[in-house]
C-alpha cells in the first residue's frame, strides 16, 4: 500500500512541496477568515446597538429620541399622550394615573425611584398595583433610563430630594 | 502455351494478392471506424480524467494526519483507481420496463453521478444540484429520458437530443428538464400561484408568471381554472370613469400602472375610440352625490388622508408612492381615473360594484369614506382629459364587434359577453409538432422552443395576413421567457406508471388549500405567516395555537375588533369566506403550529376552590390585569376582554402567553410578570372559565382591594 505511492522521490518532492503551500495557503486563511469573523461580530454588535437605545449619559439626544418612542408605545394609553395622567384608559382606572406634567409631584421622585416604580411596578414603592413592572418586558436598563429622560423632560423638573 | 500459362498464373497471383489486399484494406477500416467512435473515444476520456482526479484525491489525502480515517481512505482511492484500470469501454444501457424507456446517455455522460467531475466540461460534468440524489431520483433507477426526453437509444450526441428531423419529443436541456416534474408531481391552479415545486424555480417561476398574467384568460387548459378576478367587469364603466382616461389605459397600460398585468394590444387609436364609445354606451355616468363629495374641500386633506388610509389597512394591498408593487393598483393617480361618486360606493361595499373583486369589504363608516373618497379624488398628476365622445350608433356597433374579437373578455366581463377563450387550447403546446407551427417570414431554427421562445417575447412575430394574431405584447425579459416557456413545454401528456406519481403539493391538505385563501386575499398584505408578511395585522405566526378553531371560523366569516380603537385603529376587513374556507384556514394555522384540529375544550377541570380564590387575588391584587383589561364590563380597555377569552383562546397558550407575552410579540404593551408556572396554570384556568366562579368570592376579593387601594390613596393625600 505505502509502497506505491512513495517509492518516487520525485513524489516525494511534490508532497512536500504542496505540504509548504498548502500549510501556507492555510495560515493565509485562518488569519483571513479570523479576520472576517471580528468584522461579522463587530456588525452584528452594531446592530443590536441600533436596536438598543444608548445609554443616556454617552448619548443624551438619542436616548431621549427613544423615550419620546417608548412613552407613546407604552405609557400613554394610562398617562396620556400630553403625560398628564389622562390617557384612554385613565377613566376606567379607580386610582388615577400619575400626572407626569406636575413638576412638584414628580420632582419629589428622584431617578431612582423613577426607576424602580418603572422596572419593579408601583407596588414595590408603594404605590398602587395598577401601575404594573416593566423591567423584564422591556428587558434593558437603558429603556427605562431613558423613559427616565422623557418624564423629565415632560415636567421640566429636577429630583429636589434625595430619597 | 508455357507463357501463357505461366502469366496466367502471374495474374491470378496478382488478383489473388489485390483481393487479400482489399479486404485487409476494408478490416482496417473497420477497425479504425469502431475504435474511434464518438462514445468509446469520450469513454477513454473519462477513464483518462477520472484517473487524474483520483490521484489529485490521492494527494490530498497524504496531506492527513496519520490515522485510521487517511487509511481508509487511501484503501478507498486505491480500490477505485484499481476499477479504473480494469474500466476499459463499453456499451452500457438502461432499460426502464415501467416505461419502455430504453437509455444510453450514460454511454457519454459518464460522470453525472460523480461530484468530482463537477469542473469537468460536458459531456463528463456532474449533475447539478440534489435532482439525481440516489434517495430521490437516481440515474440507475430513473436514467435520463424520463426528465430530459431525447431519443434514448441513439450512441450520436446529434441524433440523441433530437436534433434530426421529425423527432416529435425534443431534448430538454438544462432547466428545461424541470417541465417534466409535472409528470410525476402534478399542480394545478388548486395550488397557490407563488408555490415553488422543489428543486424546479425555473419552472415554478414559468407557472407564477403564467397564472399571474392570466394566460388561462385565453388559452383554455385542462384541469385548471382561470381567476375571475383579474380584470373588472366593464358593464358600468361610465359610472367609474371618463373616456378620455380609459382611451389613454387602453394605448398604454404601464404609462399609468408601471406593474399592471394588462398587456399592449398595439391597437390603433380609431379602434380603440370606437370600443370605449362601445363600452361608455352600456351605463350613464352618475349624479353628483353630495355625500361624496362632501369632504373635497376640508384642511389638511392630504395629511388626513395619508393618515386615514394608513389607519384603516388600505397600505396593505394598495401603494400611494406611484410604484405600483401591491397587490392592488397603485392610488398615487386615482383622482385621474375614478371619480368621487364611484369612489365612495366602492369603499363603502366594492362587492356591490364587482362581485368577484379580491378587495375586502372593510366596514368603513360613512365619515371616513367621504375623507378617504376627497382624498382619493384630489390624487392626480394630470387634469382629467375632457375630450368628447363621439357615440353614433355606427362608432357603437363597430366597437361592440372589437370588443368581441380582439380578446377583451379574456379577462374582462362585459354585458352581454362572459368571459370567452380567445386563443388556441394550450394542451399538448409542450410537444406540438413543428408542422402545425407557422414560421411565416421568420428566420429561427425550425424548432418548438425556438417558436415558443420568440412568441412569448414578440407575440405577433408570426402575424400574417391570413393568421392575424390577437395576442397582445407582455413585455417579458430574456430570465422570464424562459421561465414561461420550461411551463409551456410541462403541458403535455405524460404516460407515468401510477406507482411513480407522487403528489407533493395535494390541494386537498389545510396547508395546500390554505395557501391558496391566502394568497388569494391577499392575507400576507397585513399579517405576518410563516416567513413572510406585513406588519399591519397581527403576526399570525402561532395563530394556530394561540386560538380556538371554532372561534377563528366565526371570526373570519364575521370579523370584529378585538382591541378598543385607541390601541389598535386598523380593522380586520370582511372578505365574504364561507365555512368551507374559514375551516380550512383554521386548519391551516393549527397545522402550521402542529396544534390540534378540530380542537375540543376540555370538560370543566377539578378547580380546588383555594386554587380559584388565589388566581382571583392574581387578577385583581397582585397583577392587576383589570388595569388593561375589562372583566365582565368592569376594567380598562387597552387589551382584550377577558370575559370572552374561554371560547377565543387556548388554555395552554394562554398559560404560555402570561408567561412572557414578548417571547410570542416583542413589543407587545403586556408587562411581564415573570409568573412562577404554577401561577400561570392557576391564572389560564380562571381566565378560560374551566374553574366555577362564585361571585360572591371576586366581589369580595375586588372590595378589598379597592379599599386598600382607596385607603392608600387617603394616606398619601393626607400626609402630603
Amino acid at each position: 500500500m505505502a509502497g506505491r505511492f512513495s517509492d518516487n522521490t520525485i513524489r516525494v518532492n511534490l508532497c512536500l512541496a504542496s505540504i509548504v503551500f498548502v500549510g501556507l495557503a492555510l495560515v493565509v486563511i485562518a488569519t483571513k477568515s479570523r479576520a472576517t469573523g471580528q468584522d461579522v461580530a463587530a456588525e452584528k454588535q452594531a446592530e443590536v446597538q441600533q436596536q438598543l437605545p444608548p445609554d443616556p449619559d454617552k448619548d443624551r439626544e438619542a436616548s431621549l429620541a427613544w423615550g419620546i418612542e417608548l412613552y407613546g408605545h407604552y405609557c400613554t394609553p394610562c398617562h396620556g399622550i400630553r403625560g398628564d395622567g389622562n390617557g384612554f384608559n385613565a377613566h376606567k382606572l379607580i386610582v388615577k394615573p400619575a400626572n407626569h406634567t406636575d413638576a412638584k409631584f414628580m420632582s419629589e421622585r428622584n431617578d431612582q425611584k423613577l426607576f424602580d416604580t418603572i422596572n419593579l411596578g408601583g407596588v414595590e414603592v408603594a404605590k398602587s398595583t395598577l401601575m404594573p413592572p416593566w423591567g423584564a418586558a422591556l428587558n434593558n436598563d437603558n429603556k427605562i433610563k431613558s423613559l427616565i429622560l422623557k418624564l423629565r423632560d415632560l415636567c421640566k423638573c429636577k429630583a429636589t430630594k434625595n430619597w | 502455351m508455357a507463357l501463357m500459362s505461366l502469366s496466367t498464373k502471374y495474374v491470378k497471383l496478382l488478383v489473388g494478392f489485390a483481393v487479400i489486399l482489399l479486404v485487409m484494406t476494408g478490416v482496417l477500416f473497420l477497425v479504425e471506424g469502431e475504435l474511434s467512435r464518438p462514445w468509446k473515444k469520450i469513454q477513454r476520456q473519462f477513464n483518462k480524467t477520472d484517473k487524474k482526479l483520483t490521484l489529485e484525491e490521492v494527494k490530498q489525502v497524504q496531506q492527513l494526519p496519520d490515522g485510521e480515517e487517511k487509511n481508509k481512505k487511501l484503501a478507498m482511492l486505491d480500490k477505485r483507481l484499481d476499477g479504473i484500470k480494469s474500466r476499459g469501454t463499453g456499451i452500457k444501457q438502461l432499460w426502464l420496463t415501467d416505461f419502455d424507456i430504453t437509455d444510453r446517455c450514460m454511454n457519454c455522460h459518464a460522470g453525472v453521478e460523480y461530484p468530482r467531475f463537477a469542473d469537468v466540461d460536458q459531456p463528463l460534468t456532474t449533475h447539478p444540484g440534489k435532482h439525481i440524489d440516489p434517495n430521490r431520483h437516481g440515474v440507475e433507477q430513473y436514467g435520463c429520458v424520463i426528465c430530459h426526453a431525447g431519443q434514448g437509444v441513439a450512441l450520436d450526441a446529434h441524433e440523441a437530443h433530437g436534433e434530426s428531423h421529425n423527432w416529435v419529443e425534443p431534448f430538454l436541456p438544462g432547466t428545461r428538464a424541470e417541465s417534466s416534474c409535472v409528470g410525476c408531481h402534478p399542480m394545478t391552479t388548486a395550488v397557490a400561484e407563488n408555490t415553488e415545486l422543489t428543486d424546479a424555480s425555473v419552472f415554478s417561476k414559468g407557472r407564477t408568471l403564467y397564472l399571474e398574467n392570466n394566460c388561462l384568460g385565453c388559452h383554455l387548459l385542462q384541469d385548471n381554472v382561470r381567476s375571475e378576478s383579474i380584470g373588472p367587469i366593464l358593464t358600468k364603466l361610465a359610472t367609474k370613469t371618463n373616456s378620455g382616461w380609459t382611451r389613454n389605459w387602453v394605448k398604454n397600460p404601464k404609462e399609468y400602472l408601471s406593474q399592471t398585468v394588462m398587456p399592449d394590444f398595439e391597437l390603433p387609436d380609431d379602434e380603440i375610440m370606437a370600443m370605449t364609445g362601445y363600452l361608455f354606451s352600456l351605463s350613464k355616468p352618475e349624479s353628483a352625490d353630495a355625500a361624496a363629495r362632501s369632504k373635497m374641500e376640508i384642511a389638511d386633506l392630504a395629511v388626513l388622508g395619508t393618515k386615514k388610509l394608513d389607519d384603516l389597512g388600505c397600505l396593505g394591498c394598495h401603494s400611494v408612492d406611484g410604484k405600483d408593487e401591491g397587490f392592488g393598483p397603485d392610488l398615487s393617480r386615482a383622482g385621474e381615473k375614478m371619480t368621487p361618486e364611484w369612489l365612495y360606493a366602492w369603499i363603502k361595499d366594492p362587492k356591490k360594484y364587482w362581485p368577484e373583486t379580491a378587495m375586502p369589504n372593510l366596514r368603513v363608516p360613512d365619515e371616513d369614506a367621504q375623507l378617504l373618497t376627497a382624498y382619493l379624488a384630489s390624487l392626480a398628476k394630470e387634469e382629467a382629459s375632457a375630450s368628447k365622445l363621439d357615440a353614433s350608433a355606427e362608432l357603437i356597433e363597430k366597437g361592440l364587434v372589437l370588443v368581441r374579437d380582439k380578446g377583451c373578455t379574456g379577462c374582462h366581463k362585459i354585458d352581454e359577453f362572459a368571459l370567452g377563450y380567445n386563443a388556441p387550447a394550450h394542451d399538448g403546446i409542450g410537444v406540438k409538432r413543428v408542422d402545425e407551427l407557422v414560421f411565416a417570414e421568420t428566420d429561427i431554427p425550425h424548432r418548438l422552443s425556438d417558436w415558443l421562445t420568440l412568441k412569448i417575447k414578440n407575440p405577433r412575430a408570426f402575424n400574417t395576413k391570413e393568421m392575424p394574431t390577437l395576442m397582445p405584447k407582455f413585455g417579458f425579459n430574456d430570465e422570464e421567457t424562459e421561465a414561461l416557456l420550461t411551463f409551456l413545454l410541462s403541458i403535455r401528456e405524460f404516460d407515468i406508471p401510477r406507482d411513480y406519481v407522487k403528489v407533493l403539493d395535494d390541494p386537498s391538505t389545510p396547508h395546500v388549500h390554505g395557501e391558496l385563501i391566502v394568497e388569494q386575499n391577499n392575507c400576507r398584505g397585513c399579517h405576518k405567516i410563516g416567513d413572510s408578511g406585513g406588519t399591519i395585522g397581527p403576526d399570525l405566526g402561532f395563530e394556530g395555537e394561540r386560538v380556538n378553531p371554532e372561534w377563528l371560523v366565526d371570526f373570519l366569516q364575521n370579523p370584529d375588533k378585538i382591541r378598543p380603537d385607541g390601541i389598535e385603529p386598523t380593522r380586520m376587513p370582511t372578505f365574504g369566506f364561507d365555512t368551507a374556507q374559514a375551516e380550512t384556514l383554521a386548519a391551516f394555522f393549527a397545522e402550521a403550529n402542529k396544534a390540534d384540529y378540530p380542537h375540543y375544550l376540555p370538560e370543566k377541570k377539578e378547580i380546588a376552590e383555594a386554587d380559584t380564590e388565589e388566581a382571583w387575588k392574581f387578577f385583581w391584587q397582585t397583577f392587576s390585569c383589570q388595569s388593561c383589561h375589562a372583566w365582565n364590563g368592569e376594567g380598562g380597555i387597552i387589551g382584550p376582554d377577558q370575559s370572552d377569552l374561554g371560547n377565543r383562546l387556548r388554555g395552554e397558550w394562554v398559560a404560555k402567553w402570561l408567561k412572557n407575552p414578548q417571547a410570542f410579540i416583542p413589543d407587545i404593551q403586556m408587562p411581564n410578570f415573570e409568573l412562577y408556572p404554577d401561577e400561570a396554570e392557576k391564572l389560564s384556568n380562571l381566565l378560560m372559565g374551566f374553574a366555577d366562579v362564585s361571585p360572591g368570592v371576586w366581589h369580595q376579593i375586588k372590595k378589598r382591594w379597592e379599599d386598600e387601594q382607596l385607603l392608600k390613596q387617603a394616606q398619601q393625600m393626607g400626609g402630603n
